[in-house]
Parts: structure tokens; C-alpha cells; sequence
């Protein structure tokens, strides 16, 4: 013969009978004063905020909607930046770009990208090429000394 | 003098809210044991439960200027243990031993007690401790959530909207975990009938 529905549950109201022995609630009401007063002396620290925001962070349940919600919100992303529908970056013309290039409209490299119109006209070469010049600052340093593009005079 | 034990809760609260923790202390001896009650058939240790209910008690002191009354706070400091017990269960995870105490000596004058060892039931010779082991082990199969449903229900006597105030969830949700909590057990305690 099974148990019955009712014999669990007069099994179980028998657990009232499992106490913890007589005084065990006075004798522990010193130990709460303790913990008590350690709390407050926590909450007068510095971090106080802290400690408290981390505790209840750990007693913090995240509710089981959450975690569904979070996947189908990934999963709306994931398809729509796969199929194309949508991207977080724009779109980048490369031969109807009219992005400015600064002293150079034939190409070089702006922002870290090359831009690519010198290669439409097939005139210049991608890459800008450095000239010596003597009417300008030498750009390099080398070992603290300017370096000069002149034949040194002096030894 | 007055005797703060005749004083509502509510009052208390505003009395501990003002600093006065004379009046925590009655709330303390009002509810210790159901809360020590909740939370060692929630774990099945002693250690633990006095250790959780402490720390019930004393996060209950640093939050309750915060407490607006919205629930009671026997709804209250019911949540807090729970959740507590809740996180606390899931860390431990199976590494724990339970702690068995015997039954207090009034259960022998218990209605459902002589009922279930009468000798017509199915349970006449099992043995009183052992019953204790085997009940707390079936306890312990079952999810703490269920858990925590069925120490409210069936061994504190709280109702069922009661129970879903105090875990947060609708009170359909609270029968469907009796329900299953129940099916779980009788096919436990069928298993050790039969051995």
C-alpha cells in the first residue's frame, strides 16, 4: 500500500516536533547583540556602502524571464546584423566617397584607412611618398640630433 | 514599566527604526523559532540553521530602516530568510551532513503522531529516528525552492497566499510546487517503505 497524500503531509508536520533544546533562543540572543553591534561598527566604516551593496547583491535573484530575454534580444541582433538588415557600422563607398582629404585628393592615408580614389584615375600611386626638403623641419630625431639631409662639414 | 511584548509589530518596528533595540529584541523572541524552524528544515543542519539565523536577524537589524511597511514584517524577515537560505543552500551545494536531533518528547501525545503509528497504518514499524533520517533525507532530494514551499505549508502551517508573498511568485506557483513537492516525497518515502 502507498502512501497517501495525507500520510506525507502528517509525516512531515511531525518535523515541528524537532527543536533545538530548551534556552537555545535566549543563550543565543547574546550572540545576535554581538553580530548587531559588528554591524554597526561596519556601517560606520568608510566602505559601509560598499559591503551593504555587495551583500545585497548576493542575495540579489535574478528572475528566470531575465535570462530568456536576454537570449531572444540576442538573438533579434544576431539575426538582423546576419542577414544584413542592419549594422552597427555605416557603409563605406569606396568610388563615391566625398570624404575630404587634406592637401591630397588623389589618395593616401587618412584616419588609418587608404583611401582608394587614387585608384580610379590610375595617375598617382597609393602610397604618398616622404621628399627631402631643406625648407622645412627635419622630422626625425636621432639620437637627440636634428638629422639634416646636407653633407656634414665638419667631422 | 511597559511591556513591550504587548505591542503590535508594527510598533515595534517604529520603536526599532528609532533606535530602541529592546523592542527588536521582542521581535526577536517572537519570531526566532519560526524562523529557526524555516531555516533548518530548509538545510537540515543545526549548525547551519543557527548560523543562518543569526545572520537573518542581524541583516534584518542594518535593512529595517529601510523597511516601509508594505508587507508585514513577518512577511518580511520570512523573505529574508529565505532568500538567504536559498543562496546559501545553492553555494553549499552537496557537500553538507545532516544534523539530526531527536523529536521533542511532546510528540508522543501528537494526534497525527499516535495516527500514523497506530497499527493499522502502513508505518507502524518504523522505527521513530529512523523515520526522522528518512524524512529529512527525502527533504533533502527535493529543490530548495520546493523546499522552502513545504516547510512553509506543511510543517509551519502557513497559507498559500501567504507563502507567495513571501517567495515573490503568483499563488499558482506555490500549489504546483505543493503538488509536485508531494508526488517527490511519497515516491521517496514508497522507496524506503519497501526496503
Amino acid at each position: 500500500m502507498m502512501l497517501d497524500e495525507q500520510q506525507v503531509q502528517q509525516l512531515l508536520r511531525l518535523k515541528r516536533f524537532e527543536q533545538p533544546p530548551p534556552g537555545y533562543f535566549e543563550q543565543t540572543l547574546d550572540e545576535l547583540h554581538y553580530r548587531m553591534r559588528a554591524g554597526s561598527v561596519n556601517r560606520s566604516t568608510r566602505f559601509s556602502w560598499l559591503q551593504e551593496f555587495l551583500s545585497n547583491l548576493n542575495s540579489f535573484r535574478v528572475p528566470q524571464a531575465a535570462y530568456a530575454g536576454a537570449f531572444a534580444i540576442f538573438l533579434v541582433v544576431a539575426t538582423l546584423m546576419g542577414t544584413g538588415v542592419w549594422s552597427p557600422r555605416p557603409k563605406f563607398d569606396v568610388y563615391n566617397s566625398t570624404a575630404n582629404v587634406s592637401q591630397n585628393d588623389n589618395g593616401g592615408i587618412v584616419g588609418g584607412r587608404i583611401q582608394l580614389s587614387a585608384l580610379k584615375s590610375g595617375e598617382q600611386d597609393i602610397f604618398p611618398t616622404i621628399k627631402p626638403s631643406d625648407n622645412v623641419t627635419p622630422r626625425y630625431i636621432l639620437g637627440g640630433q636634428p638629422v639634416s639631409y646636407n653633407t656634414p662639414s665638419s667631422f | 514599566m511597559e511591556d513591550l511584548h504587548l505591542l503590535e509589530d508594527d510598533e515595534l518596528v517604529s520603536r526599532t527604526q528609532a533606535g530602541d533595540t529592546q523592542a527588536f529584541d521582542v521581535l526577536w523572541h517572537k519570531y526566532s523559532p519560526r524562523i529557526y524552524s524555516l531555516v533548518y528544515n530548509m538545510t537540515s543542519n543545526h549548525e547551519d540553521a543557527n548560523d543562518l539565523l543569526l545572520e537573518v536577524f542581524a541583516k534584518a537589524f542594518r535593512a529595517i530602516s529601510g523597511f516601509k511597511g508594505k508587507s508585514s514584517f513577518y512577511t518580511w524577515i520570512h523573505a529574508i530568510a529565505v532568500n538567504m537560505t536559498i543562496n546559501f543552500v545553492k553555494k553549499r551545494g552537496r557537500r553538507f551532513q545532516m544534523s539530526l536531533d531527536d523529536f521533542d518528547s511532546n510528540i508522543h501525545n501528537d494526534k497525527e503522531f499516535i495516527e500514523l503509528t497506530a497499527s493499522n497504518t502502513p508505518i507502524r514499524e518504523v522505527d521513530l529516528s529512523e523515520l526522522q533520517q528518512r524524512l529529512n533525507e527525502a527533504m533533502m532530494k527535493l529543490s530548495v525552492e520546493h523546499r522552502a514551499v513545504v516547510t512553509m505549508f506543511d510543517i509551519q502551517g502557513m497559507p498559500h497566499a501567504e507563502i507567495a508573498k513571501v517567495l515573490g511568485v503568483p499563488e499558482a506557483t506555490v500549489r504546483s510546487r505543493l503538488f509536485y513537492a508531494h508526488r517527490q516525497l511519497q515516491n521517496y518515502l514508497e522507496e524506503f517503505r519497501k526496503q
